[in-house]
Formats: structure tokens, sequence, C-alpha cells
């Protein structure tokens, strides 16, 4: 049920995406008042805090934001079709897959749209080669393909440790800059917004179905879902939604996993409200992590995957913490 | 005309052979119950009845449709079940538990529906689980899990109800309040009931008809006078079972 404490909780998390916004666009090297963004805002000046702004923070800010709520939402699609708690996007390997074509791309030399093609590239191949050995046997279940992903995650995270062991330092740099996730490359086009926005819109449509679905299978038949068309509906959105965030900005852990839960423990249970509350959180989790990153230790950059572990872990607990009292 | 229709079924799982050549025709307003003893087949029987599990051979129509051409959210709104295993442990109140049986009906993609509403708070006053309705289900007793389990079925509304061991975690006051507030809600909805249950006595008491399953395939039915008699109930279960008469009414206990 949706009640108005969930739409506080949804107008709270629309405020914080916003502050998020104002925040990474002000923070950076090169000195913005408030007053000159909003200035910026609304009529674009050709000065150099206009340019840097432009060119820099806004595309920089909105990548972080589409990761973090393409992440968010590829989380929550993933706990409820695996029922695991401790399900996140890259469990089925689909980061491990992305991950080696990345530092194969590094490795090669090759950079920008290689490096984003290969990593796509490499989370498909993930994707086809978990869902066709779980499925190659007869009906899969969910079991099976949690199996099959965690076995296939393992060897790519062997592949990926020959590759960085085998790697000269200069591109072991690089690669674990991608493995933790890293913003200072990403780019995010119309697509990947468009793609937000189709996840969103394609789980709202099934959210009722996910309510029951996470109740567990069988009663999700006997309450009219059709189950199997569902589960693989969820896996490929889930897969797609992961890699295409893994190819923005690397693997980016702790988002998928912890936001969903965060929510969950604030009350919003219900996918109704959870989906669209996820990629609010997800995405200005990110964005303000990003933030962090740039200027913690400036004029050094911090993979923002670092940044949202040590942000969240503390509040995440605290969430924890204050719901175990009530 | 035969609400639920089943022709010459054969059933069939891991090794045990659950009923073979099986055929059955339910109607409105009739009450059926399904006896036999552990691992027989009970389940397996009311699983495939809703196409949870495939026929090894024969035919299941509901309303004269066979059962694999209905759409599964048709089907949910002509038939609903109450598992053995009552419901899972996912956080969730009481009230939001009890308006998933509503699943099948519900139109609107976001609102919740006020009509959804009142039928599951009319479910839950019915299950007496009214002062809960804000409870998480995690801090429920297995009687009123139970309780919560029926109401959701109860809030589906279906036209066939499907009840395995519908009895059990419940108080004994409860299995008869339990037995009156389904004779209620056939009668509001015309609806039938097949129930899988130990409990000889409250079939007796409750059920026009009976299939009995013996195992190895064979079973028998009829009307409940003729089925429930000391000798088919003691080649069931292997155990002599003998009746007791008082009140007009007869009891059956093990010897």
């Amino acid at each position: 049920m949706i009640s108005s404490k969930h739409l506080l909780l949804f107008a709270l998390l629309i405020l914080l995406t916003i502050s998020s916004f104002f925040l990474s666009l002000l923070s950076g090297s090169v000195d913005l008042s408030f007053n000159q963004l909003l200035g910026e805002l609304v009529q674009p000046q050709n000065d150099l805090p206009g340019q840097v702004l432009r060119e820099l923070r806004i595309p920089r800010a909105l990548a972080a934001f589409t990761t973090g709520g393409l992440l968010a939402l590829a989380g929550v699609i993933m706990q409820v079709l695996l029922r695991n708690p401790l399900a996140d996007p890259y469990i089925l390997g689909i980061s491990g897959g992305a991950a080696v074509g990345a530092l194969s791309a590094i490795l090669l030399g090759l950079g920008g749209w290689w490096l984003s093609n290969a990593a796509f590239a490499g989370a498909l191949l993930s994707v086809v080669l978990v869902f066709g050995i779980a499925n190659k046997f007869g009906r899969w279940s969910v079991t099976r393909l949690l199996l099959t992903g965690v076995v296939i995650s393992a060897g790519w995270g062997a592949i990926i440790n020959i590759l960085l062991t085998t790697s000269s330092t200069n591109n072991v740099q690089s690669m674990l800059f991608w493995l933790m996730g890293d913003l200072s490359q990403s780019r995010v086009g119309y697509g990947h917004l468009a793609l937000l926005l189709a996840g969103i819109g394609a789980g709202m449509a099934v959210s009722r179905s996910l309510n029951v679905l996470i109740r567990g299978e069988l009663l999700a038949t006997s309450l009219g879902v059709n189950v199997e068309a569902m589960r693989l509906l969820l896996y490929l959105s889930a897969s797609l939604l992961t890699a295409t965030a893994v190819t923005i900005a690397g693997s980016v852990g702790f988002v998928g996993l912890v936001v969903p839960h965060m929510l969950r423990l604030l009350g919003a249970r219900d996918h109704r409200i959870l989906l669209p509350c996820s990629v609010l959180l997800g995405g200005s989790f990110l964005v303000f992590a990003d933030a962090l990153a740039r200027t913690i230790i400036a004029p050094q950059q911090l993979p923002v995957g670092v940044v949202t572990a040590i942000i969240g872990v503390p509040s995440f607990l605290l969430i924890l913490r204050s719901t175990i009292k009530r | 005309m035969a609400f639920l229709q089943v022709n010459s079924l054969s059933l069939r799982i891991g090794t045990t052979q659950v009923c073979r050549d099986l055929n059955l025709q339910l109607s409105e307003n009739q009450r059926w119950g399904l006896l036999g003893k552990n691992g027989v087949g009970k389940t397996t029987l009311l699983h495939s009845l809703i196409g949870l599990l495939p026929a090894q051979s024969g035919e299941i129509l509901i309303g004269n449709t066979p059962l694999k051409s209905i759409p599964r959210q048709e089907l949910a709104v002509a038939v609903g079940i109450l598992f053995q295993h009552g419901i899972n442990e996912v956080p969730a109140t009481v009230m939001e538990t009890v308006l998933l049986g509503r699943h099948p009906h519900v139109q609107s993609l976001l609102r919740d529906d006020p009509a959804d509403v009142e039928i599951a708070l009319e479910a839950l006053h019915d299950l007496q689980l009214g002062e809960l309705a804000e409870r998480q289900v995690d801090t429920l007793s297995g009687g009123e899990r139970q309780r919560l389990a029926l109401a959701m079925l109860i809030a589906q509304t279906p036209k066939l109800f499907l009840l395995d061991e519908p009895s059990n975690h419940l108080d004994l006051a409860f299995q008869v309040e339990l037995l009156s507030i389904l004779d209620r809600k056939l009668k509001q909805y015309s609806a039938s009931l097949i129930m899988a249950t130990h409990d000889i006595n409250l079939v007796a008491r409750f059920c026009e008809y009976i299939v009995l399953l013996l195992g190895n395939g064979e079973f028998v039915q009829g009307p409940t006078r003729d089925v429930l008699t000391a000798k088919n109930l003691s080649s069931a279960f292997d155990c002599e079972i003998v009746t007791i008469t008082a009140e007009g009414r007869t009891f059956f206990y093990p010897n």
C-alpha cells in the first residue's frame, strides 16, 4: 500500500537529488559561487566557470546520477529475481565479464570508445554464458541461475587477477581505477538516460507483480503471475541495466546492494514506491560520492567506488540501528 | 454444468503414483474432502488442479476450458489455493499481505482500489485479524499466520477454493470457526472447495464428497457416507480405524 509516509520519502529524495546536483556542480578546482551557478543555469555565459560547468561538471554529475540509478534499479530487480538479500547487480558475473573486456582493452592500450564497448561486450558475453548454461539442462531454476552466475563470476575473477599480475604498473593503475569504479572518464548520452527511464517504466509496469513474486514462485503463480516470463524479463532487464552502468563507470560497488536495503528499512517495501525511490537514492548517492571523490584529496581524485563504501557503510549501519530500536 | 472436470487424470511425482485414471466432476457449492496417508500425493493432486504440476496424462477443465489454455491471471480469478506451508518470511504488515490476495483482480497500475482494500479488510475481520492489520507478519503466532494465509485466499474470492491442510496450527475453537467461515464464503460466492487434510472428523462433518487416496494410484471416491467407512479408512491408513457414534454423528479414531 502506498501511504503518505511513502510520498514524503519520495519528496525528500527529490530534494536530496536536487541538492546533490548543486553540491556536485559547485565543487571542484574552479571556484563557482551559488549565485554564479544559478546565473549560469539561467543564462549561460561564455566564461571559464561556464565552460567548466557545461563541459565537465554537468556531464559528470549526469553520468554519476545515471550510473547510480541504473545500479540501484538493477539491484532491486536482482534481489526479487534471486529472492536473496545478498544479491547485487554483479552477483551473476556481469561486472566480471565487463571487467575482463575493459582490462583487455587497457592492456591493448585502447581507451575511450573501445574501452566502453569492450566492457559492454564482456558484460553481454557473461549474460549469454550464464543464461545459456543455467538454461541448458531443462527448466532453469533460480538456484541454478545463482550457482551458475557465482561460478562464472569466480572464473572472471581469476582472469582479472591474471591480467592484473601480468600488466605493467602503469596499466595496473588504470585497471584498478576501472575495477573500483571511476567516473573521471565517464560521459552519458541520451541513450543511457533513455535506458534508465525505460527501466523505471518497465519496472513500474510490473511493480505489483514484483510484490507478489518476492513472496515465492508458487504463491506468485497461484495469484496469477506468469513466473517464467517474469523471471526472463527480470534477468534480461537487470543484465542490460547493469551492463550499461559498468560501461559508464566501471564496477562501482555498494550502490546496487545497499540502496534497496536502505529504502526497505525506511519502509519502502512496496515496489511501486521502492523502484522510483531506489533510482533517486542510488543516483543522488553516487552524485554526492563523486563530488567527494573529486575534492577530498584534490587535485588528486579517488575512485568513486571507494567513496560509496566509505559513506555508505556508516549510513547503512545507522539506519539499521535506528530501525532495530523501533 | 461442472465447474471443475477431471478426465482420466494420471499423476506421478518422483516414484509415487498418485492416481491413475481419476475422473471428477465438481459443481457449484460442492465441498470435497481429499484424504490419504502421508506422502500419498494429496498436495500433488491439488497442485495439478491449478496447473502448478504437469499431469502424466488426462485432462483438467475449468468451466469447460482446458486448464492449460487459461492465462495465469484468469485462472487465479477462478481458482485459489491455500498452500500447506503458509506464507513465507518477507517483512510486511498483515494488511499488505492480505491485499496480495487481490492481485489477480487489480485494475490500476499504481492506485489501490478502495473496493479491493475493503474486501481485504473484510477478509481480515472474517478471520478475526482486524486488530492486527498493522502488525508485522513476523510477529504473528503460527495460528495467526495460518489465519492470515486463509484471509489472503478469501480476499482472492475464487470460485474454487483448494485448501491444503487448512486446520494446520489452528486451535480447536478456530477449527470449528473456520468451517463456518468457509461455509459462509462458499455461499456468498457460489463457490466450491476441495480440502486436503488429515482430520477425518473435520471432513466428515463438512464435506459432501470424498476422494480417498489409497496409494499406488488407487483411490475411492464418492459421497462422504459411502467412502468414510472404517474398512476404507483402515486400508488407506494401514492402521485399524474404528468408529463411535455420538449425538447422531459418526467419529473416527485409530484403535
